[in-house]
């Protein structure tokens, strides 16, 4: 009990740190792309964008192993590029680990940004502003509560990843031994006290994300944007 | 003429097929049933609607020319819009959202006090009133200096006294400007008190015919109508003639 390794939770919750990030930057243009455009296959993207949310960890490891290892599209490509492997490093189970929580960071935000009335849209384009800066100036700040909620699921989902992570990159201390993967260790080595210890400190993180998620659900937003459809009031 | 439209294009019930010019400082209103093809008229002007064929100029520069395949997006046309129905940011201040893309961000404060809402500058569009954001609206387009100001029912989600008031407001300011204004309504009074000339919309055509029927269901309907009101309306129509 008394050496007790909470390595594994500072790994969990710099990844989670990491791919919220970093997804967020990457996920947002293309849920705009989503939401506001229309191209061909758009429906076979979003369908594709949105497997990891239906495909078992594991199949999802799978698959991430093939490709990111050295004879793998990516890993091959990374491997001649900086002369390293992607398998059993922390960018590698951080890329895993954003292609897993990829719905969860795309689906709100394609929601809220759906939610802008097109007009709002045009009328930016009249008044002189691009795409991106439509995108910057109008679209990011109405759809604040729909990137919080992407975030918020990212950062959740990722702090629990499991399956596919042990896949990529294994279960190495300090690189890429996650909190799951500690406590299914120490259940696996009859280690309770520890395995119970680390999953006690899931209980505050998520309960304060809650908090955070309620918090949010109670503050008024101005992401309702200007549509004025009123639910008739019945006298 | 300042603008001039030639434009046909493919809608789901009938074809637009419209032409027509207008100068500076006259304000043009597109009249016509709801579904003639009044807001997508405005939207090809503006650079939001592609037209099937057709040439759009302002002042000898091209906007728009099937045959050269040259289509100006919305963004260089330097247009004022204002929407039926309220499209101000949402996020932002009546003030910022007058400023948005202002000429002179100087010029804002006085142009919210000459449209009576300089005191809710600090205030967001949901916490005004829809007059108030109309007018917000409006300020806005005029704040870009712009070459031509659309206006597309701008009033008609608005109460009929505030309605009234705006009509009021922008007859007495369009003799400021110096720019061509287009307005679309399908409303025959509004039309009528507001515009230098006037075309009739029908199904995406020029009905001049159309126009005479409203005018003489008008003055059928309301047997009080006074002469001097039908000597306008005549006289409108023979301009849009």
């Amino acid at each position: 009990m008394n050496n007790i390794d909470l390595l594994p939770i500072f790994v969990s919750l710099k990844l989670a740190t990491v791919t919220t990030a970093a997804l967020i930057v990457f996920a947002a243009p293309l849920a705009y792309l989503l939401a506001h455009s229309r191209f061909p296959g758009k429906s076979f993207i979003d369908a594709l964008v949105n497997l990891p949310m239906v495909l078992p960890p594991t199949v999802m490891g799978f698959y991430l192993v093939i490709v990111m290892g050295p004879g793998g599209l990516i890993g091959h490509a990374w491997q001649r590029l900086t002369d390293g492997f992607l398998l059993f490093t922390f960018l590698g189970i951080t890329i895993a680990s954003a292609i897993c929580s990829l719905p969860y960071a795309l689906q709100p935000m394609k929601a809220a940004f759906q939610k802008i009335d097109k007009r709002v849209l045009e009328s930016a384009y009249v008044l002189g502003l691009s795409r991106m800066q439509t995108f910057f100036r109008v679209i990011i700040p109405n759809s604040i509560s729909g990137i919080a909620a992407a975030s918020i699921l990212v950062f959740l989902h990722s702090m629990g990843a499991f399956g596919a992570i042990l896949m990529v990159g294994g279960s190495i201390s300090g690189k890429t031994k996650v909190a799951s993967i500690a406590i299914y260790e120490a259940v696996e080595s009859m280690n309770y006290g520890e395995a119970g210890l680390i999953a006690l400190c899931f209980i505050p993180i998520s309960y304060c994300f809650l908090m955070l998620v309620n918090k949010l659900n109670e503050e008024p937003h101005y992401d309702a944007q200007c549509r004025c459809e009123k639910t008739p009031e019945i006298l | 003429m300042t603008l001039n439209v030639v434009v046909k294009k493919h809608l789901r019930y009938f074809d637009l097929d419209i032409s027509f010019s207008c100068s500076d400082e006259e304000l043009h209103v597109v009249i016509g049933p709801s579904g003639s093809g009044k807001t997508t008229i405005l939207r090809m002007i503006a650079g939001l609607d592609r037209p099937d064929d057709g040439l759009i100029s302002y002042r000898g520069e091209i906007w728009f020319d099937s045959r050269r395949g040259i289509n100006i997006p919305p963004q260089k046309r330097r247009l004022g819009y204002v929407f039926q129905e309220y499209t101000l940011f949402p996020h932002l201040s009546i003030y910022e959202n007058a400023a948005f893309a202002a000429a002179d961000r100087n010029e804002v404060h006085d142009l919210l006090d000459r449209f009576g809402i300089g005191h809710l500058r600090d205030r967001r569009p949901h916490m005004v009133s829809g007059g108030e954001r109309q007018r917000c609206a409006i300020c806005q387009a005029l704040a870009r200096h712009p070459h031509l100001l659309l206006l597309d029912e701008p009033f008609s989600a608005l109460d009929v006294l505030t309605r009234a008031k705006l009509r009021g407001e922008l007859k007495v300011l369009k003799t400021r400007f110096s720019f061509p204004v287009l307005y679309v309504t399908h409303d025959i009074s509004e039309a009528l008190s507001l515009a230098d000339r006037i075309l009739p919309v029908v199904n995406g055509k020029v009905e001049k015919d159309w126009m005479k029927s409203m005018i003489s269901r008008e003055s059928t309907a309301g047997e009080a109508q006074k002469p001097a009101q039908m000597s306008r309306l005549t006289r409108h129509s023979e301009r849009a003639a």
